[in-house]
């Protein structure tokens, strides 16, 4: 018996982590992903991939939600780890591979999964489904006259109830009187819309955020997507209300880096992701350590800035209309990060707004929205006026 | 053939056993009945729409050389013994489905995004 | 033939074992450079064989409304058709399978890891792997024709298309040297169909893992495995198409073989981790545009080279 739980011990010992890293942890998650590097701990795409659910901070209401829904999608033996500071970090890891271990030797139920239905809501008849479907974008947009009713727990229900909303859209469509007919396993099917040369095709609703790689967390894009091309997109930050104003990283060039790191996450540049990164923690140490990580830092900076095929896969995409709002396109907004990366000062443009971005990925394919959202510094909008926070 | 079909069977059953040494030695032998990945927040819709696929127009031009390639196999054995002939024809004829090719290439079709 | 298969060789069975066997090694070899390189670091042999036990203790996961059958169907079929694509590799210098059609053999397995794939993004009813699915087979459409051509060059050549053939046919130069092109285009369009590395746009992170996204447990290992399995069986038919096989001085054959395979497999994955992920809605116009006339330019010139008697 020891033996197959020391193997048990030795498969585990690399487990995947999906990190959820609210938008104030910014510092915290740079100590946690030069840690899990360290040991070789590689972050998951998805919970399905996921061992290990890292919580940085304290989540608010609605991205505690999501976290819900994440947790309840990752296979067991799974463990989640809410982690607060940077001090204890390596021994709560710790804890985390040693919890993980006895789980995957432990006879688990499956009990504590809440079902699909239950989490969909399918099995009550809720009847405030447009109060609540409605409260979600109307939080995000706009930041004022917020009650904080409806960010307790409704977050998770009002998704759900949603679909009855789409129903009805989709069926009154296709002018019929179905109510729920169109319904299996208590979801409805695609609606079908015109796409942009007028043919009648399925439109899939989808959100991209709050927790997706290289993604800020806590934004979301909810859009149509007709094929791969995403249209009618709004953006919103989860607990807008609640998050602390931004504040500018003490070193440009160490943020440069970062942003950088996501952005190549992104694109699928994982070699040039983790040089970006280590680049990023060297910075922080002192004496050679550090000549040796602004080496690197500029190395990885010409590599991305040079790199033909970036600008090919990356190329002519996130320009926006007017040229003013957002600079010019991702290409160039990269390659000023390249240059931030490698030490050079560099001047932030200005930070773009949900309602530029959401013009700048409509009509586009998923890929190229990925690669424009991870090429802009997005923090989300303090409550305080816009004008003091422009040059934050 | 035989090697083939017991290379096959081996396979499988290999793939069988996989899933059975899994079942004995995983904590949870049932499994887990969750909601597809939507970044956190719940699906609205079922994903399995009629995808709207904008390079179905590659995939005539595909379609029309895949069925060549079918000639091409035989044509290269008999290369050597049929001469010049036969490698005129069959550039010839590739030849004119790159004029075809370039022509989809610009109407735009190679591009949908 | 007057040559032996493996089979007619060993006996069926422990061909076959001896077929099975080598896959997986060349699978974790696989797997073992491409972590070396991606993470960097030592023990990076035992990585691949670390994360198939913990795929095996995971438990696995179904989706709300799932197309089970096809999902699980896709998922089984990625390694079953990388080994079969195996059966026409040689090892040892012989086929475990010999027939005057091996490389359309090679060629019919790699194309049905199309539906292979696709079925593992339709299945698990779930908007990434969807979209996942779908990318493959735009991939697919920019690279199957040079990946075809490629093939075809070298039965050209060797006036036959049995494998074997094709590495007897390079005792006095490897065909490398008169058809680079098809050598780099096979390598690379077998890296596309095994979804890796500047190819893995199919399950890239910008879709959460695409085809991949909802699978967990043995599911997860089993498709993993038949990238990997396929990868290094696409690297032993590129040294044996194109390397020579088993030739070399000194060292037995079969060790040269896998010296040669271990030399395509470290340059793919040093080459292919340089670079970003390519995205299918630009590649499939340069892979009409450029890799499919390139291809045929190609075959063009090993035609006329045929026809002088250069390879004769």
């Amino acid at each position: 018996m020891d033996v197959i739980a020391r193997l048990r011990a030795w498969a585990l010992a690399r487990p995947r982590v999906l990190l959820v890293d609210p938008p104030a942890k910014v510092m915290l998650r740079w100590s946690v992903e030069a840690e899990l590097d360290r040991r070789g701990w590689r972050s998951a795409a998805s919970p399905a991939d996921a061992d290990l659910l890292v919580v940085l901070g304290e989540p608010g209401p609605e991205l505690a939600a999501a976290v819900d829904v994440l947790w309840s999608q990752i296979p067991e033996p799974r463990h989640r780890l809410d982690l607060h500071h940077e001090r204890a970090l390596a021994v709560d890891l710790d804890a985390g591979l040693d919890a993980l271990v006895r789980r995957s030797a432990g006879v688990v139920s499956g009990a504590d999964r809440p079902s699909p239905a239950s989490l969909l809501g399918t099995g009550a008849d809720a009847d405030d489904e447009d109060a609540d479907g409605e409260g979600m974008d109307h939080e995000g947009m706009d930041h004022e006259g917020m009650d904080h009713e409806g960010m307790d727990h409704e977050g998770m229900d009002h998704e759900g109830m949603d679909h009855e909303g789409m129903d009805h859209e989709g069926m009154d469509h296709e002018g019929m009187h179905m109510h729920h007919s169109g319904e299996v396993a208590g979801l409805p099917m695609a609606s079908t819309a015109s796409d942009r040369d007028g043919l009648e095709l399925d439109v899939l609703k989808v959100a991209l955020g709050p927790v997706l790689p290289g993604w800020p967390t806590g934004l979301v894009l909810r859009a149509d997507l007709q094929g791969d091309v995403l249209t009618s997109a709004e953006l919103a930050w989860l607990d807008a209300d609640l998050l602390p104003a931004a504040r500018p990283h003490p070193d440009p060039q160490q943020a440069a880096l970062d942003r950088l790191a996501r952005f190549l996450d992104v694109a699928g540049w994982s070699t040039a992701a983790r040089d970006a990164r280590r680049a990023r923690d060297g910075l922080a140490a002192d004496g050679s350590d550090q000549r040796e990580a602004q080496r690197q830092a500029e190395a990885v900076a010409r590599r991305v800035h040079r790199s033909r095929t970036l600008s090919w896969t990356a190329g002519g995409i996130g320009q926006a209309p007017s040229e003013r709002s957002s600079g010019a396109g991702v290409l160039d907004r990269v390659r000023r990060w390249c240059d931030a990366a490698s030490g050079r000062p560099v001047e932030d443009p200005p930070a773009a707004s949900l309602d530029d971005i959401a013009a700048l990925v409509e009509g586009v394919e998923i890929g190229s929205a990925r690669l424009i959202v991870a090429s802009l510094d997005l923090s989300p909008v303090p409550v305080v006026p816009a004008s003091e926070h422009a040059h934050a | 053939m035989v090697a083939l079909l017991l290379l096959a069977a081996f396979v499988v059953v290999g793939m069988a056993g996989l899933y059975v040494v899994s079942s004995a030695v995983r904590s949870v032998r049932e499994p887990a009945v969750v909601l597809p990945y939507e970044s956190g927040l719940l699906p609205r819709q079922h994903a399995v729409s009629r995808y709207h696929a904008r390079w179905y127009a590659v995939t005539v031009l595909f379609l029309a050389f895949d069925m060549e390639m079918i000639f091409m196999y035989p044509w290269a054995v008999v290369v050597a013994d049929m001469g010049a002939q036969a490698v005129i024809e069959m550039f010839g004829f590739l030849a004119v489905l790159l004029v075809g090719v370039t022509y989809v290439w610009r109407e735009g079709a190679l591009r949908w995004t | 033939m007057p040559e032996q298969t493996l089979a007619e060789a060993w006996g069926s069975a422990p061909a076959v074992l001896a077929v099975v066997a080598v896959g997986l090694v060349l699978g974790l070899v696989v797997a073992g450079v491409d972590r070396a390189v991606v993470s960097g670091g030592s023990g990076a042999a035992v990585e691949p064989i670390r994360s198939s036990a913990r795929l095996l203790l995971e438990q696995r996961r179904t989706t709300l409304a799932p197309d089970r059958l096809l999902w699980r169907l896709g998922g089984t079929a990625v390694p079953v058709l990388a080994l079969l694509s195996l059966a026409v590799v040689p090892i040892g210098g012989r086929t475990l399978w010999s027939t005057s059609a091996d490389l359309v053999w090679f060629n019919a397995m790699e194309a049905l890891l199309w539906a292979a794939v696709w079925l593992v993004g339709w299945g698990p009813n779930a908007v990434h792997a969807v979209t996942g699915g779908y990318r493959f087979l735009a991939q697919g459409l920019a690279y199957e024709l040079p990946l075809m051509f490629a093939l075809i060059t070298a039965g050209l050549a060797a006036g036959s298309l049995r494998t074997t053939d094709v590495v007897a046919a390079q005792q006095d130069l490897w065909f490398v040297v008169t058809m680079p092109v098809a050598f780099v285009v096979f390598v690379a369009g077998a890296a596309a169909f095994a979804f890796w590395g500047p190819f893995a746009a199919p399950t890239a992170a910008d879709i959460a893992g695409g085809v991949s996204s909802e699978l967990s447990g043995v599911d997860r290992l089993l498709v993993e495995a038949g990238r990997a399995i396929f990868l290094g069986a696409s690297a032993a038919m590129a040294a044996a198409l194109f390397l020579g096989g088993g030739s070399g001085p000194w060292l037995p054959g079969p060790l040269w073989h896998l010296l040669k395979t271990l030399a395509v497999v470290a340059a793919l994955v040093w080459i292919g981790r340089r670079l970003p992920v390519l995205r299918p809605d630009r590649t499939v116009e340069v892979g009409w545009m450029v890799l499919v006339p390139l291809t045929l330019l190609q075959a063009l010139v090993v035609a006329v080279l045929v026809l002088t008697g250069f390879y004769a």
